[in-house]
């Protein structure tokens, strides 16, 4: 059976009179590489800190493959951590960072040598072994903490923002890499994170954490095809949001929406009575150049061309605007002040109660 | 601009220390003689008269010896009595939230405020027979008679360590509190129990300060003769005490000055030592 399954029931921590977690529940499966999303202040931190034993919850267990480590300290967790500012120990060589944790074990001599060349190799940072942390570059530095990491083989590795300190070349060669890592090794990832982007792009389940709770946790494509909630559909991705009533819900959801034509709506899941004030999201990338459901004339405010695509402002009418982004394979689609017909599926519009703010 | 800056501190050097240096060097090649000033001159009739029969009296007089052995031996001690309670003290102090460490070292500093001399003083009130100390463990019961700690080896240790122990905390708290917390997170993620933590990561981080902190102290507890003066008993003279001696009560000049260089020699040595071991640490540092 493959290891390194956490679980917390009830996580609760509170700093004076923060509640920063408020009674967490998550599950993460072993051998997984899940991502742990949210904004600053959302919790995400704290529990990266609670698992990797650096901070003690007020309530709550934290389950590590069953057994609650919530009173095992730091050193003794088979759990270990790649910081985000990567904190190598200055004054050891790369070698001596990697084969310190190994010592604690007691691992010497020609076993140690041969894990530390062992770890070294997996991430590909062989000769380096005698520089000092300022004689190597961001990128070998993280290496060298993920090196450091794994050479425990530990039952769960926790990502602290991997990426942060990271130049925009090198992420996307880091992503892959890590995804290397993690297939070669089944350990158990557990990425935190504030960026989505690198959330959807690494991990196989999202966690999404808003305010101390769990928001949503699932795979990528859940996360923003089916929010559960608004502040999900918000996090994840681009949005248009429009507020309305519902006006009618035989067959399709009909919601009047002020100044535009009504919109048509056939959400997965209930549908909210009629009457009730909701909040519509569409997608960027739903909305079509052309006839279809939802059909309406838009003048184009403004083009953005970004290379692989551009997103188009689009102006359903007076004060309604609404962002539409198409790829560029064909060129632009549309020029500014330009009137074309626009539409996006009936399905394509995510439907929540409440208000849109 | 940038010129000009670098060249304050060497001016500085210069006029403080390169200038008198020469002066007492140029006076310890001579001879005293009874007059105004009370030493020949190095050039007289054309040639040069200075020689070196100052410092070879030095080494024909064991009393010289002594008190340079006994200053160095003092100053030894009290380095490390600094280091031992002074280590201890920046840790705690790096340790604590940071609402509490602008007061705490206010409190390691605040002896400044008063007369050194004072604060002697004041120790001689605490360790004498009929002092502080004395009385209250005599009421406590704890001894019977009156207890004579002034004089002694021990008041002097005493004496040294309180006053030196300010400038051994300050620079090893500077390089405590530079070190990043995530440093020893790393190592307990890693490992290592709170004993292996501090002697794997903040001992060898911190040692740029505890090396500063023993220079800051050492170096002047050689020159010092006034705590073991006043605390200590009528043994050994210290080296500074002999310079003192030989300068205003012999009115020796040349031999005086020529134990100052003497002395500056020996002090120049651990400096340049720590110099020289400090480059490979700041490396570390980065």
């Amino acid at each position: 059976m493959k290891q390194g399954a956490l679980s917390v029931e009830g996580l609760t921590k509170r700093f004076g009179d923060t509640v920063v977690l408020d009674g967490l529940g998550l599950s993460i499966a072993a051998g997984g590489f899940t991502a742990l999303l949210g904004a600053s202040g959302s919790g995400k931190t704290t529990l990266l800190r609670l698992v990797a034993g650096f901070e003690a919850p007020d309530e709550g267990r934290i389950l590590l493959d069953g057994a609650d480590v919530a009173d095992v300290p730091a050193y003794a967790r088979p759990i270990n951590l790649v910081f985000q500012s990567y904190a190598l120990f200055p004054h050891m060589t790369v070698a001596d960072n990697i084969a310190f944790g190994l010592r604690r074990e007691g691992i010497a001599g020609e076993e140690l040598q041969r894990r530390v060349r062992e770890a070294m190799a997996l991430v590909r940072l062989e000769g380096l072994g005698e520089r000092r942390p300022r004689e190597i570059s961001g990128g070998q530095a993280q290496r060298v903490a993920l090196a450091r990491a794994l050479a425990k083989r530990p039952k769960l590795l926790l990502l602290d923002e991997p990426m942060a300190a990271l130049d925009r070349g090198l992420r996307e060669h880091t992503r892959s890499e890590l995804k290397r890592l993690h297939r070669t090794l089944g350990t158990t990832f557990v990425l935190v994170t504030h960026d989505q982007e690198e959330a959807l792009a690494l991990a196989d389940r999202v966690a999404l954490l808003d305010r101390g709770r769990l928001a949503q946790e699932g795979t990528p494509e859940d996360l923003y095809e089916r929010p559960a909630s608004l502040a999900v559909a918000r996090f994840v991705g681009r949005l248009n949001l429009l507020e309305g009533r519902v006006a009618d819900s035989g067959g399709a959801l009909t919601i009047e929406v002020g100044g535009i034509a009504p919109i048509e709506a056939r959400p997965s899941g209930d549908y909210p009575p009629v009457g009730s004030t909701v909040a519509v999201g569409i997608r960027p990338e739903r909305i079509d150049f052309g006839a279809g459901d939802n059909a309406r004339t838009a003048v184009v405010s403004e083009v953005t061309y970004l290379g692989e695509q551009s997103v188009y402002r689009l102006a359903l009418a007076e004060g309604v605007e609404i962002r539409a982004s198409r790829p560029n394979r064909d060129g632009i689609a549309a020029r500014v002040g330009e009137r074309i017909t626009v539409s996006w599926p009936a399905a394509a519009a995510l439907v929540f109660p409440g208000e849109a703010a | 601009m940038r010129r000009l800056l670098i060249g304050l501190p060497a001016l500085w050097l210069a006029l403080f220390f390169g200038l008198p240096f020469a002066l007492i060097l140029k006076v310890s090649l001579s001879q005293a003689v009874i007059g105004q000033p009370p030493f020949t001159p190095l050039f007289a009739n054309g040639s040069f008269q200075g020689s070196l029969a100052n410092f070879a009296l030095l080494l024909d007089d064991e009393l010289y010896l002594e008190a340079i052995l006994a200053s160095l031996g003092l100053a030894v001690s009290s380095t490390g009595a600094c280091l031992l309670i002074g280590y201890p003290m920046a840790w705690a102090i790096a340790g604590t939230s940071r609402r509490w460490r602008a007061p705490l070292l206010a409190l390691v500093a605040l002896p400044f405020v008063t007369s050194f001399l004072v604060r002697v003083y004041a120790w001689i009130g605490l360790l004498r027979p009929t002092g502080f100390l004395s009385e209250v463990l005599q009421s406590l019961g704890i001894i019977d008679g009156p207890l004579a700690l002034v004089p002694s080896a021990f008041a002097v240790a005493i004496g040294m360590t309180y006053t030196y122990l300010p400038f051994m905390v300050l620079p090893i708290y500077a390089s405590l509190e530079k070190i990043d917390p995530a440093l020893a997170a790393a190592a307990a993620d890693l490992g290592a129990r709170p004993m292996r933590v501090f002697w794997s990561v903040t001992v060898p981080l911190s040692l740029p300060g505890a090396l500063a902190g023993s220079l800051f102290v050492f170096v002047p507890a050689v020159g010092e003769f006034v705590v073991p003066e006043l605390l200590g008993g009528p043994g050994t003279p210290m080296i500074g005490k002999v310079i003192w001696q030989e300068f205003f009560n012999n009115r020796d000049w040349p031999l005086a000055s020529s134990l100052a260089v003497v002395l500056l020699v020996l002090l120049a040595a651990p400096i340049a030592l720590s110099q020289k071991s400090q480059t490979p640490a700041a490396r570390g540092l980065g």
